[in-house]
């Protein structure tokens, strides 16, 4: 038997040349699963176009992005959290309750917008770590303990405001959710952008540059060929008649910071590693209670955060919005590839499942259709995704 | 079998623990040297698993010393005993399905290099060719190194795990059965792995109720019967009737 194991093995490393390592068939799936959920939102756009005449223009685009980004931000914080096997119901509550703190400390307490903006962000930390601190020192399921946060914060976001809605920002605060960078800049930066990930794209599979190279396989070209066509489509849209704009590029700085933080550093490993298995994740020394208290604090950092560019863009601070923010946002993570069982799931994934779920809600509004057909469709798809991963991950066993 | 000159990688003396009125382990003593494979067997509720929580640190003794590598123990800790060199193996393996076999190897240890921006960068390309070095000595053969081990089969698992507990030069590994969730086929290679440990130097005490695994790989067998170490014996020189016999404590024809 040991014999045979070893012949075999080395059957199977001389298939392989020599020297030259490639990616996991797991993670290889994963990112085909990703190219397909660009894809099908590409043919939505097309559809959509078709239907309206409007859909795919710089302007529809730009804000269809920055709709996209207020779920996406909270897509990005629940998929580490549900990674972890986490979960938090009351990011949409916690929305809505730093909405409105935003515009009582300026309009009641004449706050100046930074000190208001890096107070509401510490609100949204302590708020994250007190329902973290409850989950992990009563070990209370998160569920509950979120579920509770739920219906408490919405209650202090009505208690806080006394159920009025406040408006008026000011120029400096409006300019978070509605400015963008000038057209030149954002020429700059997108082109600086698009000269990074193809060096890095380069470095990896060719040894242009030296590095260990990695063996090419059709998912880096198709991810590689996806990537350019968005360069493309981001300087038409987002540097030909407008910037790009300042909502975006902060998901953009977060998404690319989680995404690296998440393949290397120890903080990113050990997210999967207590999804993976808890259990073992704690007899290897990792704190697990730490890591989850700030997996919490930093849901709540990324929800004060898109609390403020949704008070920025509505320019007032209601009480009751975001009712459905918080399933959509889950809904995002899971289309894009995040399991509820936790070990598995990407940042990136979960923004193209809100830019996905965005773009039909953008395109149904533009054809005219009534809300409530949109939340019937949002929840089709949301059925149709998950039974199309199912068979997907049948026919791979 | 016991030379003088070298030092135990592990003494037990005298080693107590009371749950309540009940006594798990009445006294035990033994040593293992460095190199050895010393089996553990003895029947449900002989103590054999309080016995290795104490070495691992995850249970204090109510009395008695456990020295490890010449030093008193004298804290119970998983993380103390795991810094001084005992690692466990644990049956239900430990690894992270989800994580690749590198991954998993380091997992808790990672090494990291200071990056240009001041955070602790993790180092892959270091840790890949360091488990490939830890495999090939352990003459382990496996797929591509970045494969979650959720694509392993059982026993390639366990490799995995065993691989781990040795990577950081342990004194002592304690692998509570290893082989009871694979086949006999599945499990030959296992076996075949920890006998290639003592050439690390590695102590290895292993726990298994397959007594023909234990007899086909121990060099000693510790035998435990109602908390007391009911006898020592050389692998070569015991059949499985007769250990059966003493793990049960009826006399058997021809023990002396």
């Amino acid at each position: 038997m040991g014999t045979l194991s070893t012949s075999r093995s080395q059957a199977s490393a001389a298939a392989a040349p020599p020297g030259l390592q490639r990616q996991s068939t797991v993670s290889e799936r994963a990112d085909w699963r990703l190219v397909i959920l660009v894809v099908a939102t590409l043919v939505i756009w097309g559809g959509f176009h078709a239907w309206t005449g409007v859909f795919i223009s710089p302007r529809n685009l730009s804000n269809l992005a920055v709709q996209a980004t207020i779920t996406a931000l909270m897509a990005a914080g629940l998929t580490w959290l549900l990674v972890a096997r986490e979960i938090d119901l009351s990011v949409g509550s916690l929305l809505a309750f730093c909405g409105v703190l935003c515009m009582q400390l300026m309009q009641k307490a004449g706050l100046d917008p930074i000190s208001t903006i890096l107070l509401v962000i510490l609100v949204g930390i302590a708020i994250g770590l007190f329902q973290g601190g409850i989950r992990v020192m009563l070990g209370i399921p998160s569920f509950i303990i979120t579920l509770a946060g739920f219906s408490w914060l919405r209650g202090l976001a009505y208690v806080t405001s006394g159920a009025e809605t406040l408006s008026g920002a000011g120029d400096l605060f409006y300019e978070i959710g509605n400015g963008e960078f000038p057209a030149w800049t954002s020429l700059v930066i997108l082109l600086a952008l698009t000269a990074f990930y193809l060096y890095s794209w380069l470095r990896t599979f060719t040894g242009f540059f030296g590095a260990p190279r990695r063996a090419v396989r059709p998912v880096n070209i198709a991810v590689l060929c996806l990537a350019l066509a968005a360069a493309a489509l981001s300087l038409w849209v987002f540097a030909w008649t407008q910037g790009i704009p300042y909502a975006l590029s902060l998901l953009l700085v977060i998404v690319f910071c989680m995404e690296f933080a998440a393949r290397n550093t120890r903080f990113g490993r050990y997210v999967y590693a207590i999804g993976g298995n808890p259990v073992s994740a704690k007899r290897a020394g990792i704190k697990v209670d730490g890591m989850i208290l700030a997996l919490f604090g930093l849901m709540g950092a990324l929800s004060a955060l898109a609390a403020i560019i949704q008070t920025s863009r509505l320019d007032a601070g209601p009480p009751g919005v975001g009712l459905f923010v918080n399933m959509s946002a889950i809904s995002a993570a899971i289309i894009g590839g995040t399991s509820l069982f936790g070990g598995e799931g990407r940042v990136v994934g979960a923004v193209l499942g809100a830019l996905l779920m965005a773009s039909i809600t953008n395109g149904l509004s533009l054809a005219g259709v009534d809300t409530f057909y949109q939340m019937i469709i949002t929840g089709a798809l949301l059925i149709i995704a998950v039974t199309a991963d199912h068979a997907a991950q049948k026919k791979a066993k | 079998m016991l030379q003088p000159s070298s030092n135990p990688a592990v003494r037990v003396k005298d080693l107590r623990k009371n749950y309540g009125a009940v006594e798990a382990t009445r006294g035990v003593s033994f040593d293992i040297m460095p190199g050895e494979i010393i089996g553990l067997v003895g029947d449900n509720g002989a103590g054999k698993s309080t016995l290795t929580k104490m070495i691992a640190g995850d249970v204090a003794p109510t009395s008695g010393e456990i020295h490890i590598g010449g030093s008193l123990v004298q804290s119970s800790s998983t993380t103390w005993a795991r810094d001084h060199g005992v690692e466990m193996v644990y049956q239900d393996l430990a690894l992270c399905d989800n994580l690749d076999i590198c991954a998993n190897i380091f997992l808790g240890r990672e090494i990291t290099r200071r990056s240009a921006l001041g955070y602790a960068r993790l180092a892959h390309d270091e840790m890949h060719l360091k488990a490939e070095g830890l495999l090939k000595m352990l003459e382990v053969k496996l797929p591509n190194l970045r494969e979650p081990v959720t694509a392993l089969s059982g026993g390639q698992r366990q490799m995995v795990a065993i691989a781990r507990s040795v990577a950081y030069e342990p004194k002592l590994v304690i692998m509570d059965e290893p082989t009871a969730a694979l086949s006999v086929s599945a499990g030959q290679p296992v076996l075949d792995l920890i006998r290639r440990l003592p050439k690390q130097g590695v102590a290895v005490l292993l726990i298994s109720h397959r007594l023909s695994d234990v007899l086909t790989t121990a060099d000693r067998i510790l035998v435990l019967r109602r908390g007391k170490v009911a006898a020592t014996v050389k692998a070569s020189e015991i059949t499985e009737g007769d250990l059966l016999h003493l793990m049960a404590g009826i006399n058997a024809p021809n023990e002396d």
